[in-house]
């Protein structure tokens, strides 16, 4: 399940960034947003720590926050996209601790 | 193009329900591997749900007909899969008795229903149809 997720990081990640314009930033990020994100990947398989990880992929946010080429709704887009996945690092790493299925409640539709 | 970064975001975080727990100690409260592992891939196809919804009921984000659709279907799906896993009545509360968790308390050699597991599927199908949306959007 790994590879698929890799696999889908490599595809969907590059292609999505690199639509987001053609500022030299982008490239430079590119690979430093994959290797963390493949080093978060690599922490939850294994259980070990990701905060490093998610400290990496805060930087390359933050730098392509600071890409006046991007878009506010861009980088809007960008913020959003990663709380879900950081929201669900988070959750994981947790229950790696503790087993309490009680908290699953139902989410309502939209 | 707009949606891209939300969804793949999301995508992302929903892939690890698909995650495999390693050889390491059980978490607390765990009674054996599938069982931290279902919780723990549950755990994190919820909270990024549960951000994502934040991002839409606070106006950060607003999906379209299509995108909410599919992410229903998601939510739908995950739903089914908690409640088939343990259901309990609320945070805290033991899991419903004839939920997988429930069982696995009583017998911890007691074998995952293949209703679980065709829901886990269910889960897995609906995030398939994600991700395809994600790479469709230009």
């Amino acid at each position: 399940m790994l590879l698929t997720i890799l696999a889908l990081i490599g595809t969907v990640l590059p292609v999505l960034l690199k639509s987001f314009g053609v500022s030299s930033s982008i490239d430079n990020l590119i690979p430093a947003m994959l290797t963390a994100i493949t080093e978060i990947m690599a922490g939850i398989t294994n259980k070990t720590p990701v905060a490093s990880g998610l400290a990496a992929l805060q930087t390359a946010l933050t730098a392509l926050q600071a890409d006046t080429s991007l878009s506010p709704v861009v980088l809007g887009d960008i913020s959003e996209g990663t709380a879900a996945l950081q929201a669900a690092i988070v959750a994981y790493q947790k229950a790696q601790l503790v087993t309490d299925p009680s908290t699953l409640t139902p989410l309502p539709t939209l | 193009m707009k949606r891209i970064a939300i969804l793949a975001g999301l995508a992302l975080a929903l892939c690890m329900t698909g995650c495999k727990a390693a050889n390491i100690p059980l978490p607390a409260g765990a009674i054996n591997a599938t069982d931290a592992s279902l919780n723990a891939n549950l755990q994190a196809a919820h909270a990024g749900l549960v951000q994502y919804q934040a991002d839409v009921a606070s106006g950060k984000h607003t999906p379209d007909a299509t995108e909410k659709t599919i992410v229903n279907k998601v939510i739908v799906s995950l739903n089914l899969a908690d409640l088939l896993y343990c259901g309990s009545p609320a945070v805290g509360s033991p899991c419903a008795p004839a939920s997988y968790h429930a069982q696995l308390v009583a017998n911890p050699a007691a074998g995952e229903p293949q209703q679980l597991i065709d829901a886990m599927l269910a889960v897995t199908a609906n995030l398939s149809a994600l991700q395809t949306m994600i790479q469709g959007v230009k």
